[in-house]
């Protein structure tokens, strides 16, 4: 756990930092890998920019939605910087729709712009894992392992540690789909990359919230966090299934690159 | 055997995944009360606040536990902290609008960087009418990992912390929405 990193008079904190770096180092690789999926790297690069801005605006604007009696006691407060006062879902919300608006004027498949976006997501699911570790977050269940971290009174499943490893074998699959994809003659089906690798990482995010001691708990003993995870999953798989049909190896010119 | 083997779950393996995800899903239900049971109080969401007794800057005698009942906002401070100055206003004003509603504010003082009468300064400056302990010695700060100022903990009536905003300053709106959520539904 590391919250805040002391560097002289200067305290930066680790959380911010780590979602900072995430973000350029996505970008930086999406780009890079964007001609494997057949987009130009410029656009690629601009599209994600451009949905992180309306990401943070529409965050920030769900929040004021959300609860307008604490804005309106404090009008200013819509200017803070503070990420404490942005709405997580309405930002991805945002983004997203704003990435399906930037494609679609481009005549491109958001499917397509999905795999492309793929390192981004990548990428940014270790720096998260990595921040939930810095705050302490989505803890463990107590545990005899030799491997148990000392955390909150009681030696625990480093469970985050668990999600940050899960997520950098899947960016190295990623990776090598990425290789395998530029080495081949006809283009993959849009959504070759994006649904695999949602439906890995709902299945990995599955496994390790096996281990949470913070799980939110239904009434009947589920864990919700992996039954979202699960109805994630099932989503990606059947999308993922309905691409090895025949006909969608074939249906290649609504997802060709502009 | 050939038509299984022909089938798309041979050529296909997410199927196994989901099935695979199913089962792990059912084998690690859980029973909530196991999941908190035995916690050791600790400055972390979804634990119990710790607990600590101090004398306030009036020379009263705080304690933390004997607020249960109430949600708090403890925050934690010095006066030659700047973002602590920048929401100390907000904080006021926060606990003005919500204090008949129950809401209390705790913001510690970490005495042992601090003189006295720079407290009582910043205090007489701010006009805090909230209780103030002073951490002379600065174990409270140290029972709760306070590792930049200022830090804020939203506890809720069952002595329970809900979120912990880290630096500052915080904008008033956060300290609403927060206040709001504590009186309301406990802040979960």
């Amino acid at each position: 756990m590391l919250p805040v990193l002391s560097i002289g008079p200067l305290t930066l904190p680790v959380p911010g930092l780590l979602v900072i770096a995430g973000v350029a180092l996505g970008t930086w690789l999406a780009e890079k890998w964007a001609p494997r999926v057949g987009l130009p790297a410029k656009w690629v690069s601009d599209v994600l920019f451009y949905s992180l801005l309306a990401g943070v605006v529409g965050a920030r604007l769900f929040m004021v939605l959300r609860t307008p009696a604490a804005f309106a006691a404090a009008p200013l407060s819509i200017f803070s910087l503070n990420p404490a006062l942005l709405d997580p879902l309405g930002g991805v919300l945002t983004a997203v729709a704003i990435a399906v608006w930037l494609a679609a004027r481009r005549g491109v498949s958001w499917l397509r712009l999905a795999d492309a976006a793929v390192p981004f997501l990548a990428v940014m699911q270790i720096t998260w894992a990595l921040r939930v570790a810095a705050n302490g977050e989505m803890f463990g269940l107590p545990t005899r392992l030799p491997w148990g971290v000392n955390l909150w009174g009681a030696v625990r499943h480093p469970t985050q540690l668990y999600w940050a490893v899960g997520a950098v074998a899947l960016l190295a699959w990623v990776h090598a789909q990425l290789n395998r994809a530029a080495a081949r003659t006809t283009p993959p089906p849009a959504g070759w990359l994006f649904w695999p690798f949602v439906a890995l990482s709902a299945a990995w995010f599955v496994f390790v919230a096996g281990f949470r001691g913070d799980s939110p708990v239904s009434p009947g003993g589920w864990r919700l966090d992996q039954v979202s995870g699960l109805v994630v999953l099932m989503g990606a798989a059947v999308a993922w299934r309905r691409l090895q049909e025949p006909a969608k190896q074939d249906d290649l010119t609504a997802s060709s690159a502009p | 055997m050939k038509v299984l083997l022909r089938g798309w779950w041979w050529r296909w393996p997410g199927w196994l995944l989901v099935l695979a995800a199913l089962v792990w899903t059912a084998a690690r239900r859980t029973d909530p009360a196991a999941l908190v049971q035995g916690r050791p109080p600790a400055p972390q969401v979804g634990f119990q606040a710790p607990n600590f007794t101090l004398t306030t800057l009036d020379g009263q005698t705080l304690t933390l536990a004997e607020l249960r009942g109430q949600p708090v906002i403890l925050n934690f401070w010095a006066s030659w902290c700047p973002p602590c100055k920048a929401e100390m206003p907000a904080m006021q004003r926060v606990y003005e609008a919500y204090r008949a509603r129950g809401l209390q504010i705790v913001a510690v003082n970490y005495t042992a960087t601090d003189p006295l009468p720079n407290v009582q300064a910043f205090v007489d400056q701010y006009g805090l009418t909230f209780p103030i302990p002073l951490d002379q010695e600065g174990q409270v700060f140290a029972a709760y990992r306070v590792y930049s100022l200022p830090t804020t903990f939203f506890i809720d009536a069952d002595g329970v912390i809900q979120n912990i905003v880290i630096g500052g300053p915080m904008a008033e709106a956060l300290l609403r929405v927060r206040a709001e959520a504590l009186l309301t539904s406990g802040g979960k």
